[in-house]
């Protein structure tokens, strides 16, 4: 029997504190070595791409394995549908049979933010206060929600190419959080002085520099995706402390896929991984006045462990429908 | 110890009633059916590729099965003699089931030979088939006897070594290659390959896991002797069978635009018969 969730059902159970414990899990578990990972593969179409995305975890609360299947339509805003939207298979890995068929969309959402989260929690200062949003979109939603429960965050600014959308994301995140935010009119002014930093642009040309960021800041760099993209001033990065989430995958899609190509950092530059860090291989912060960085690509292993805590939290509840389906 | 494995296979197509993509998340694990569950099980789904909706989300199990059997008997179609009556089976399980229904199909089969390392096996298959087909058919002894005299042989065993000997093939005889779907696998001498008339599904996936994966490596074979895909000769681009004596064999590993194809067929129909149930993964 699968449980199917839909999105609604799975934004009953889903809050940033389920997402944030089920990402601390799943980097803990990358960094203890028990993952099984395959690097995401790639169906490009005209109009977008479709993720494949799969792997294997041990969770303290089971073993599981699974596919999320994503795609990212950027056109899609302009014909009312959302850019990403996913579904997540759940399979126990001793008999291949499927015990989860779930809406991936919030999933994938909070996920994203939680790693960010995580991030902010193992690299950010402790007294970290000032949090500089380049990017109002989606992502940022979810980046800030995670990093308010990590830092007590007291004031939010927020740049976006349209005006209007960092206008709102900035009544948003008053309204929501309850937390003193206000746009601003260039990138600039969201990276001086602050003490995070978090870039969610589809961007392939830098869209930071790196005289606008302080000593001791933390940035998680979370909009590239895909080879070619990049947020980050090359500079930034020679100069900080750069925790992928996944060397393979970030080396091929994630923030230091170009500098890399380019020759501007070399595989030693990287520190480590956010996972041998959270299993307390490796320590974050060292310094207060170290810059850090961190290159989120996104991991199955997020996907999974996420899906499994609202798969058991709806199960708990009763929510969805239980199908069999090879009956 | 692996149990088993799982495997993500995707793509897109354009079909005369639709352009659609999707993901078919498979299952094998060989030794489920000793704890009563099935070796092979899976998950389609169908998206749209200019908005990435979903458009479907179902049970694969039984399309892969069929969609098998289906590509064996499109081979034989556009391979084997026009008069072949004589089907031999090496492997007696459910790969071999969806083949035989498929293949009687499209050619005049009047005896089918069934051979399985495990006899039991094989009487068990020969009485199914018996029973669903009534036609003429025997539970061999040996796999020679599964192959010599044959008109079209069907392989679908999970073998990693080359069984089924070069001497045991007459002349004319058609070959379903269905078994050796990962890297390792093999049933047929290399002999074989080398007389043979070698069509595969796809070049990229059968030289990596399909039945010439392993003479390849090993040089026992060469790319350049592959004749082309069954696409290719679906699509008129080049002939099939072009003489009675000649051996062909068909590689199939398995294509996610079969799943597609059959998937979107089974959609089709399940929307005008009303079944299942249309949910908005979204809302």
């Amino acid at each position: 029997m699968s449980l199917v969730l839909t999105g609604s059902e799975v934004m009953r159970v889903l809050d940033m504190d389920l997402a944030l414990a089920a990402a601390q899990e799943a980097f803990r578990a990358y960094g203890e070595g028990r993952v099984n990972m395959p690097p995401k593969s790639y169906l490009q179409l005209a109009q977008g791409d479709f993720r494949a995305m799969y792997g294997e975890i041990f969770l303290p609360e089971g073993h599981i394995c699974g596919l999320k299947w994503v795609n990212v339509h950027p056109g899609n805003p302009a014909k009312g549908l959302l850019t990403v939207m996913a579904k997540i298979l759940l399979n126990n890995p001793e008999t291949g049979l499927e015990f989860a068929d779930l809406d991936g969309t919030h999933i994938t959402d909070y996920r994203t933010g939680a790693a960010g989260g995580v991030a902010a929690q193992l690299l950010a200062r402790a007294d970290a206060a000032r949090l500089g949003l380049i990017g109002a979109g989606a992502q940022a939603r979810t980046q800030l929600a995670a990093i308010l429960k990590v830092r007590a965050i007291r004031e939010v600014l927020v740049f976006d190419r349209h005006l209007a959308h960092s206008q709102k994301f900035a009544d948003y995140t008053a309204a929501t959080h309850g937390v003193a935010a206000r746009p601003v009119a260039n990138a600039a002014d969201a990276v001086r002085e602050m003490d995070i930093v978090v870039t969610t642009t589809p961007s392939s040309q830098p869209v930071v520099f790196r005289d606008w960021v302080s000593p001791g800041a933390h940035i998680n760099a979370i909009g590239a995706d895909a080879a070619g993209k990049q947020e980050l001033d090359s500079a930034i990065l020679q100069a900080a402390k750069i925790v992928v989430d996944d060397w393979a995958q970030a080396s091929h899609s994630g923030e230091i896929n170009v500098p890399l190509a380019q020759g501007r950092i070399r595989p030693e530059h990287i520190y480590g991984s956010l996972g041998e860090i959270a299993a307390g291989k490796k320590p974050g912060r060292t310094e207060p006045s170290e810059i850090t960085v961190f290159d989120s690509t996104g991991l199955i292993i997020q996907d999974l462990a996420l899906g499994y805590a609202v798969f058991r939290r709806a199960k708990e509840r009763g929510l969805g429908r239980e199908l069999d389906f090879q009956g | 110890v692996a149990q088993g494995s799982f495997k993500a296979i995707y793509g897109e197509i354009f079909l005369p009633a639709a352009h659609l993509c999707g993901v078919k998340w498979n299952a094998n694990f060989p030794e489920n059916p000793r704890h009563g569950r099935l070796a092979i099980m899976g998950k389609l789904l169908l998206n749209d590729p200019e908005t990435g909706l979903e458009l479907a989300d179902m049970d694969a199990t039984y399309i892969t099965n069929y969609r098998t059997g289906a590509a064996g008997a499109l081979a034989v179609r556009r391979l084997a003699r026009e008069d072949a009556a004589h089907l031999g089976l090496v492997g007696a399980g459910e790969q071999a089931r969806t083949q035989v229904e498929a293949i009687l199909k499209v050619r005049p089969i009047r005896k089918i030979t069934v051979y399985s390392r495990t006899s039991a096996h094989a009487a068990t298959f020969r009485d199914e088939l018996l029973k669903k087909y009534g036609l003429e058919v025997t539970a061999a002894a040996t796999e020679k006897d599964a192959v010599a005299g044959q008109d079209i042989v069907v392989t679908t065993t999970p073998s990693t070594r080359p069984h089924l000997r070069r001497e045991w093939v007459a002349p004319g005889t058609h070959i379903n290659a269905v078994g050796a779907d990962s890297p390792g696998k093999q049933e047929l001498d290399p002999a074989i390959l080398r007389t043979a008339k070698v069509v595969v599904d796809d070049l990229a996936q059968a030289r990596e896991i399909g039945e010439i994966n392993v003479p390849l490596s090993r040089g026992d074979f060469s790319l350049h002797r592959v004749y082309g895909t069954l696409g290719e000769i679906v699509a008129g681009k080049k002939p099939g069978r072009a003489n009675p004596l000649e051996i062909t064999v068909f590689d199939a590993t398995g294509l996610a635009i079969q799943d597609l194809s059959l998937g979107w067929e089974i959609l089709r129909l399940a929307r005008e018969l009303g079944l299942g149930e249309e949910m908005e993964f979204l809302g």
